[in-house]
């Protein structure tokens, strides 16, 4: 899953002339990209809740790092993952963005990613009539299932852990 | 989880706290902190440090936390790290652990919950004190000064 998932980040950044430098970059660039989609969703809690909640949950869970080794008979190798988010609180809209960056041996830095790793997620709250919510999420179609599945429960308010990121 | 599991996760927390041997907490008879696990698909532990003003932790052992309810005996008015260490095997992923690190200084005569979970990849860790006069709990916070 991993693999796919790392494909897939080095096909947006290789296939496109310039690697998305920020979240409205990424927003035109990545729906169209392969193995990327955009998935949008309804909660029944208003704006600021939803807001207040990726306030809170965002930076202790996802500004983090995994440290992954692997080894064979004849190789070691480690490649910490470092996982960095954003969250923007505007009067009509709240972001969650969440960049991820690669390093250690063997590690191959395609193209221009922007500080702090290519963005993978962005997800973009708005108001709803009766204290209801969407959420609009771009995030690849494999390999961050338990980070979009966090995402979505702080939104929700139906679980506020923090995603397990070595099951990515 | 299965004994082979088992044996895993305890070498990982070996290896994770820089020790030969796994050594284990040596706790306090006055136990102020119960741990409440709820816990599916991963196991967890419970590693105790002690933390001085300099911000150096000194590890001083590991509680399983194998049942549902586990209480341990913390030192009071000196500050400790607490870190929930949750452990989990699976064909794709192998061996993996991550943590969730809590700072507490227990008061004296206070009482302390921590709600420990683990479900669909999704870990939670509450730290509540709770007043011995009135029994009301808050929910303390427990982020790293350093």
């Amino acid at each position: 899953m991993k693999a796919i998932a790392i494909i897939a980040a080095l096909l947006l950044a290789g296939c496109a002339t310039q690697q998305p430098q920020n979240a409205e970059e990424f927003r035109k660039v990545a729906p169209g990209a392969f193995l990327m989609g955009s998935e949008t969703l309804e909660v029944n809690r208003p704006l600021r809740d939803v807001a207040a909640a990726w306030q809170r949950r965002a930076p202790e869970c996802l500004n983090a790092s995994v440290r992954t080794t692997s080894q064979t008979s004849t190789s070691y190798q480690v490649i910490v993952t470092t996982y960095k988010s954003t969250v923007v609180v505007g009067k009509d809209r709240a972001e969650l963005h969440v960049q991820r960056e690669f390093k250690g041996g063997g590690v191959i830095t395609v193209g221009n990613p922007p500080s702090g790793g290519p963005y993978i997620i962005v997800a973009d709250a708005y108001p709803l009539p009766s204290n209801r919510t969407r959420v609009q999420m771009i995030a690849p179609t494999k390999g961050q299932d338990v980070v979009i599945r966090a995402i979505k429960s702080w939104a929700s308010g139906e679980n506020l852990g923090c995603p397990d990121l070595t099951k990515q | 989880m299965s004994r082979s599991h088992e044996t895993v996760a305890w070498l990982l927390l070996a290896a994770a706290t820089g020790c030969g041997s796994t050594k284990h907490y040596a706790d306090l008879p006055e136990k102020n902190l119960q741990v409440r696990s709820t816990l599916s698909g991963a196991r967890a532990v419970l590693g105790v440090h002690s933390l001085n003003s300099n911000c150096a932790t000194d590890y001083e052992g590991v509680v399983s936390l194998d049942r549902a309810t586990v209480d341990v005996g913390l030192p009071v008015g000196r500050q400790s790290l607490l870190v929930f260490e949750f452990y989990s095997s699976s064909l794709l992923t192998g061996s993996t652990s991550t943590k969730h690190e809590a700072r507490i200084v227990p008061r004296r005569g206070y009482r302390y919950v921590a709600r420990v979970t683990y479900k669909d990849a999704l870990y939670d860790v509450e730290l509540r004190e709770i007043d011995p006069r009135s029994g009301a709990a808050r929910e303390l916070d427990t982020r790293r000064r350093c």
